[in-house]
């Protein structure tokens, strides 16, 4: 039994008002995955103007600054309009049934840390129309070039406010929901490393959203109120605001890759019919990651003439991440070791992300390295490493996600043809896209340039044929989305033949309120990790 | 509502609220009407205003519908738990949140003085740029921002203010002391000195911002000293304010005879985000005051 | 570290393997260049070793993959194993990593610790960013000047430009006046910037360093071999990030001495036309007025060469701070000039475009997207005199005080040329001594 407040009403009141009022794991889940595909289409829309800019040398379609903005809004989309609230959807639907819950710990809250995130991205978008034009500063935002933007300077920062308020309440959310509603018998050791990579994952969030948000209040403060944070002749330093900034940038990156890790680890064994290898291993990785997150900041800031102690600190910090995740990846590895292997759409996903994620690992690497970062930095090269990580990285992850799990939502079979059409498409041409762009950082081409030298056209033309395809597949992605909502074959509960765990367990789709009563301890038992 | 809510297995789901959304639209408001002042137009003061109201108004609602479910005792210890964690790792980010500007002033203090004055690498900043500036702190930087002033001492309000604060702590444990005997009159009354305690703080602290303005020309714009000493203190001020109007609202709760003594996870809410900005309080005391 | 051997059969490895694989099809070289100085050799080996690096352990890591996924498929008949454990494999596969990076580590940091040894230059430069410009102080000689886009670049980078980009020699990589140093000695460069942070980067010297407002970061260079090496700048640094290049002309000691002699006595407005390459003639604006130019000198200014004591210690350069000093080596001589309506329009429309043209536009329509005003038929060029010689000299907001940039005369002809052109028809001829008067 469970105990509703509203267990005399009806379950939904129906039309958009169930939407805006929901405190169900379910619906917010849902509210944040569509938002987050909009998102991407808005973000990938942006991404295609600067592509199509690029494709020749001279202006062809914008002003410079405009093109500025575009990268900026890109960024910031895609980082928080995307990636995070995709990886918190997918927390939403998936962690309450892999513990055996109900719902999520503080279900109102749930509804508020979505319902904050629309309204985030009006301030933020709305920019676009306002004299002065959207951020042109890059998602890095920063000071003082930041300081220069028009009208939309207060906008982005309160934007920037209220999906950090939005994500912490997540955060806490999921870290309650982890932490008190596991059903009884599933210890922390038990727990699916999914929920594992999502409890670690908010911790990060919860240590450095209000890091930010100190940023960019910041920002405001020396804009408005005369203050002297960045500001030398105060006795401030443009390079405080760098030095914050990247200490929630660097464990915001892995804030958008451990769900990935997450979700990876639960693919693989799934398709190779094999226990994941290394549970144990895989959660202190995990944690070391994220430790690390907090030491290596300034790698993103070798050029700015740190004293050489600091340089070599952070250049040492920022190789020994490679390898709790070298760790991860040889466990993946080891996991499809002499299992038996299918390759359905969302392990195709996952096995591109392992050598495709390992890519831009190396190219991090390489990075890390401080004299050669100071060739790299700031070129296309960094530009080729982070889309590799989070393209390839946490947006496949993200799609591998939702295919795997979609049988589930719906419950009904996805469109498997039409599925390994998106693949294919996506895992060449985002090959086409993103791969070149390292020769044409190395070659001299910098970031952020609305043009450049003619001697990079070739590259760049085939960078932008690349970005084309990629975005035109991503309708795929969509059509299989939504064909799968409205029809298809019926879902069994266990839709995958070796998928363990306890999502399985629930009927496909599951029930509103997914474990109304705790699940029998056996299920957990039967669960992969550790059952001998 | 149901009896066996009670029970410790039983999950608790609350059906679907309002609140939230209204929360989202206060918010978006408050950012609007915020942005639009600060670009210089004063209606938007007024509609940053609405939309505190607009938070207010929702967090009463909200708030009110949270208090009722908890007196009907449709929550469990469970549900209990959950909010625990929610307010521990609330207060956490609020650390962190602190944790930014104090990372601004040891950053400034201990590096950015130094540079500027030539130390380490930056030989070439002093002799290029701000020849002959000399590390100092208090410092409005080699330009003199601000003009000259005069920095605070830890003697005077700011001792007085650690002291009020200290002792707030101490009658905040001592009214749950009274919560927990059971004992309504020594919660209420702690509960008072604690308010009243918390206020005179704001009070002194405004008192000092005044003299700090109009005797010590110490403004946000004197300079780094100036940005990171009213940053610190003003970010901190206002939460004290947050938690002695939450303590009020306690104080009005405990005096309807809310919480009993295993019941009261507001109370205690509450007076960990007090011990919280005391502790706070005590870093700013011996960072941007004393040393 | 690696063998110098083993270094030259590298490079001849992946020089050919990158060529193999770029194919006659591509204009650039798809790998960092080897470049021109003792560390960017260094830089790019380290770059090579890692790279080799990493391609071996992905030739591990994808290959293991790879076999997993050929013979392990379940559609072979292929039957899981059960295993998920082994800790001594664990163990090995954390420690190899560790060491593998142990051995990237220590290359990196030697090559690191030269890289930022700047002390005992033979001399220094201190560069300074603008938007969208660099400033060369060449701090012992007396002199500096601005290095802008060249005006042909500018031209076909514009949105609805007829000029294609392909016709122009170097688009985007091409400056009017580039900085100049000597081969074969270590230069000791001087990094900070004016407004917000801009970054100095000649890939060839392997040379980035952020410049920052404020502060003052160091580099050095030591240039083997004589030629021009095109750089740009690489921080975000607002609209016209991508139209600030950098070009240094590196020549033997005794062309740099000349060219020196030439820079301090037409106190930083001369061009040297035999720095330029071929191709390169014609796209620079000359900048400097025709009576100082190289290959026809006319008499040299009447008055002595602003004082060009060598510093030992470089005299302090204001910037934002001191915005009321004028940086060393400024010419006092042209303000004893006097313009003709002439010369002052030619002038002041070189000025314009140079400098101002960037934000008021070539046509001075102005740019509303960043809120920067039309001079055409703007209130203050067609209001009174003095109070656009202010603004001009002191700036307001996003507009630079310009009076620490450019000199009276300069200063005069552009004002002169901004309130008779556009469609402005003030008639004023400003001098350069107004100007004087007015700071
Ligand atoms: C999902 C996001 C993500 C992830 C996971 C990473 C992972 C890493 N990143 Fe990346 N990074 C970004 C997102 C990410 N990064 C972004 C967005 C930027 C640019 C921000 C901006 O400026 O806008 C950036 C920029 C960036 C820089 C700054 C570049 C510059 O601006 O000059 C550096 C420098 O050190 C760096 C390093 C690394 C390293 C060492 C890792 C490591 O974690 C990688 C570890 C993985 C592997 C190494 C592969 C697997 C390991 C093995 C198979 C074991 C054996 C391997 C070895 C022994 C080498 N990153
Ligand atoms: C987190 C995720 C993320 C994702 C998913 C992407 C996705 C893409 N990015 Fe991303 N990118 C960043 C994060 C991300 N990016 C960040 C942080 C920066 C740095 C910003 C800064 O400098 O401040 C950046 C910068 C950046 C640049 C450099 C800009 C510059 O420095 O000037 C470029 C250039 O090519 C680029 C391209 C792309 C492309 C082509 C995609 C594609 O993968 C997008 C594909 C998706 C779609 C296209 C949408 C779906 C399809 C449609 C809308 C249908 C219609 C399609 C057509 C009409 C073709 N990005
Ligand atoms: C970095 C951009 C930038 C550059 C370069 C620039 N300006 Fe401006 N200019 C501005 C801005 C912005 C304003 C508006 C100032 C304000 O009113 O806040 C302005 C205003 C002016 C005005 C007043 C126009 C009017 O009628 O209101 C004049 C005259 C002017 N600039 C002249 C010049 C001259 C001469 C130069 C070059 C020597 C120059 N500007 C270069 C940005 C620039
Ligand atoms: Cu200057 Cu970019
Ligand atoms: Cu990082």
């Amino acid at each position: 039994m469970y105990n509703t407040a509203d267990a005399h009403h009806p379950e939904h009141p129906s039309g958009i008002w169930r939407w805006i009022t929901t405190t169900n794991h379910k619906d917010i889940g849902t509210l944040y995955l569509c938002f987050s595909l909009l998102m991407f289409f808005v973000g990938g829309a942006f991404a295609m103007l600067i592509r199509a800019e690029l494709f020749k040398p001279g202006m062809q379609l914008m002003d410079p600054l405009f093109f500025n903005e575009m990268a900026t809004l890109h960024g910031l989309v895609m980082i928080f309009g995307a990636i995070m609230p995709a990886f918190v959807g997918l927390a939403n639907w998936m962690i309450p049934m892999m513990v055996g819950a109900p719902d999520m710990a503080l279900p109102r809250m749930n509804n508020w840390s979505f319902w904050i995130l629309p309204f985030a991205f009006i301030l933020l978008l709305s920019t676009l129309f306002m004299p002065g034009g959207a951020p042109a500063g890059g998602w890095t935002m920063y000071a003082p070039l930041m300081l220069q933007t028009g009208t939309a300077f207060p906008f982005t920062i309160f934007a920037i406010h209220l999906m950090g308020i939005s994500s912490v309440m997540g955060a806490i959310n999921i870290i309650a929901t982890i932490l008190n509603l596991r059903a009884p018998g599933m210890t922390l050791m038990k727990m699916p490393l999914f929920v594992w990579c999502w409890l670690i994952t908010a911790y990060l969030l919860i240590a450095v959203m209000p890091v930010l948000a100190g940023a960019v209040t910041m920002e405001l403060m020396d804009k408005y109120f005369g203050t002297s944070f960045f500001n030398a002749a105060g006795g401030g330093d443009p390079l405080l605001f760098q030095h914050v900034f990247w200490f929630f940038g660097h464990p915001e990156v892995y804030i958008m890759v451990l769900p990935a890790f997450g979700i990876i680890s639960e693919i693989i064994p799934t398709f190779s019919r094999k226990p994941l290898f290394g549970y144990t291993s895989m959660v202190y990785a995990v944690a070391s990651i994220a430790f690390l997150s907090f030491i290596v900041w300034a790698h993103h800031m070798f050029t700015v003439g740190m004293p050489l102690s600091a340089d070599l600190f952070f250049m040492f910090t920022t190789m020994l991440i490679a390898v709790p995740t070298g760790v991860k990846v040889f466990n993946w590895v080891a996991t499809m070791w002499r299992g038996a292997l299918s390759f359905e759409t969302p392990m195709l996903f996952a096995i591109a992300f392992v050598f495709l994620f390992t890519i831009g690992g190396f190219s991090g690497v390489m990075l890390a390295l401080v004299p050669a970062d100071w060739q790299y930095h700031d070129t296309y090269f960094v530009v080729a490493h982070f889309h590799y990580v989070l393209v390839t990285g946490s947006a496949f992850a993200i799609m591998g996600a939702v295919y795997y799990w979609l049988p589930k939502w719906t419950g009904h079979m996805y469109n498997e043809t039409l599925a390994k059409w998106h693949f294919w498409l996506s895992v060449i041409s985002v090959n086409v896209l993103y791969f070149p762009m390292h020769f044409l950082g190395l070659a001299g081409m910098n970031r952020r340039l609305p043009d450049y030298p003619v001697q990079f056209t070739d590259l760049n033309q085939i960078v932008s044929v690349g970005g084309f395809v990629f975005g035109v597949s991503q309708l795929l992605f969509v059509a299989c989305i939504i064909l799968c909502v409205r029809g298809g074959k019926k879902a069994e509960a266990k839709v995958w033949e070796g998928a363990l765990g306890l999502e399985w367990t629930l009927p496909s789709p599951p029930p509103y309120h997914s474990f109304t009563e705790p699940p029998a301890a056996n299920l957990i038992w039967a669960h992969p990790y550790q059952n001998d | 509502m149901s009896a066996q809510a009670h029970a410790a297995n039983h999950y608790y789901i609350p059906h679907g609220t309002h609140w939230p959304i209204l929360g989202s639209v206060g918010l978006f408001t408050t950012a609007v009407g915020g942005a639009l002042w600060l670009e210089g137009l004063d209606f938007g003061g007024y509609l940053c205003l609405l939309g505190i109201i607009i938070i207010f108004l929702m967090m009463f609602g909200w708030f009110g519908t949270v208090i009722r479910e908890s007196m009907s005792g449709t929550y469990n210890a469970q549900v209990d738990r959950s909010f625990r964690w929610g307010m521990t790792f609330f207060i956490f980010s609020e650390v962190m949140f602190f944790g930014a500007f104090f990372g601004a002033l040891f950053f400034a203090r201990v590096f950015v003085e130094n540079w500027l004055a030539g130390g380490s690498n930056s030989l070439f900043t002093n002799l290029l740029l701000w020849k002959g500036y000399e590390p100092a702190w208090p410092s409005n930087g080699p330009g003199h921002v601000g003009g000259s002033f005069e920095g605070m001492s830890a003697a005077g309000i700011a001792a007085i203010n650690t002291l009020i604060l200290l002792s707030s702590g101490v009658t905040v444990t001592i009214a749950h002391w009274g919560l927990k005997e059971g004992n309504r009159k020594k919660l209420c009354w702690f509960l008072l000195f604690t308010i009243i305690l918390g206020f005179s703080f704001v009070g002194l602290q405004a008192h000092e911002y005044i003299h700090a303005y109009t005797e010590q020309n110490l403004t946000l714009g004197s300079g780094i000293y100036g940005t990171t000493f009213f940053m610190l203190t003003g970010f901190h001020g206002l939460h004290v304010t947050i938690g002695a109007i939450m303590l009020t609202v306690i104080l009005l709760r405990s005096l309807k005879g809310h919480f009993t003594p295993q019941h009261h996870f507001a109370f205690e809410a509450v007076s960990w985000y007090w011990h919280f900005v005391d502790v706070v309080w005590l870093g700013l005391f011996i960072f941007v005051y004393w040393l | 570290m690696l063998q110098k051997n083993f270094k030259k059969a590298l490079r001849g490895v992946i020089a050919s393997s990158l060529t193999f694989i770029s194919g006659p099809a591509f204009a650039i070289d798809l790998n960092m260049p080897v470049g021109v100085t003792p560390m960017s050799h260094d830089v790019y080996d380290l770059h090579m070793y890692a790279f080799w690096v990493c391609v071996g352990i992905g030739i591990v890591v994808f290959g293991l993959m790879l076999i997993s996924i050929i013979w392990h498929r379940k559609a072979a008949g292929h039957q899981p194993a059960q295993f998920h454990e082994n800790t001594v494999i664990e163990v090995i596969w954390t420690i190899i990593p560790f060491i593998i990076l142990i051995a990237l580590a220590i290359p990196a940091s030697k090559v690191l610790v030269d890289m930022t040894n700047t002390s005992d230059p033979d001399m220094s430069v201190k560069i300074e960013g603008y938007q969208w410009k660099w400033q060369y102080d060449y701090l012992q000689d007396g002199f500096s000047y601005f290095s802008t886009l060249a005006a042909d670049s500018n031209a076909a980078s514009q949105l609805d430009s007829k000029l294609s980009p392909e016709s122009v020699p170097h688009y985007l990589r091409d400056v009017d006046h580039p900085m100049v140093v000597p081969t074969g000695k270590k230069i000791r460069l001087l990094i900070t910037a004016n407004d917000v942070i801009h970054s100095w980067w000649v890939e060839d010297f392997a040379v980035k360093v952020d410049a920052i407002p404020g502060f003052v970061n160091q580099a050095w260079i030591k240039v083997d071999k004589p030629g021009t090496y095109r750089g740009s700048c690489s921080q975000l640094c607002g609209r016209g990030h991508a139209f600030m290049p950098i070009v240094v002309v590196a020549e033997g000691w005794d062309d740099y001495q000349k060219w020196v002699a030439a820079m301090q006595t037409s106190h930083g407005a001369f061009i040297n036309p035999a720095t330029l390459q071929p191709e390169q003639n014609g796209s620079p604006v000359v900048y400097a007025p025709a009576e100082l130019n190289f290959n026809a000198p006319t008499p040299a200014p009447t008055q002595p060469i602003a004082a060009s004591t060598p510093v030992a210690a470089p005299s302090p350069t204001p910037t934002i701070a001191a915005a009321e000093v004028k940086p060393a080596g400024k010419p006092t001589v042209a303000a004893a000039k006097t313009w003709t309506m002439a010369t002052a329009m030619a002038r002041g429309k070189q000025v314009f475009d140079a400098n101002c043209a960037a934000c008021h536009m070539a046509d001075g329509k102005g740019n509303p997207a960043m809120g920067v005003p039309a001079i055409a038929a703007g209130p203050i060029p067609n209001g009174a005199l003095a109070a656009h010689i202010t603004l001009v000299l002191h700036g307001k907001g996003i507009m630079p005080a310009w009076g620490n940039i450019l000199d009276d005369a300069d200063l005069a002809a552009v004002i002169t040329y901004e309130r008779n052109s556009f469609g402005n028809h003030q008639g004023d001829l400003v001098q350069p001594a107004q100007i004087k008067a007015a700071r």
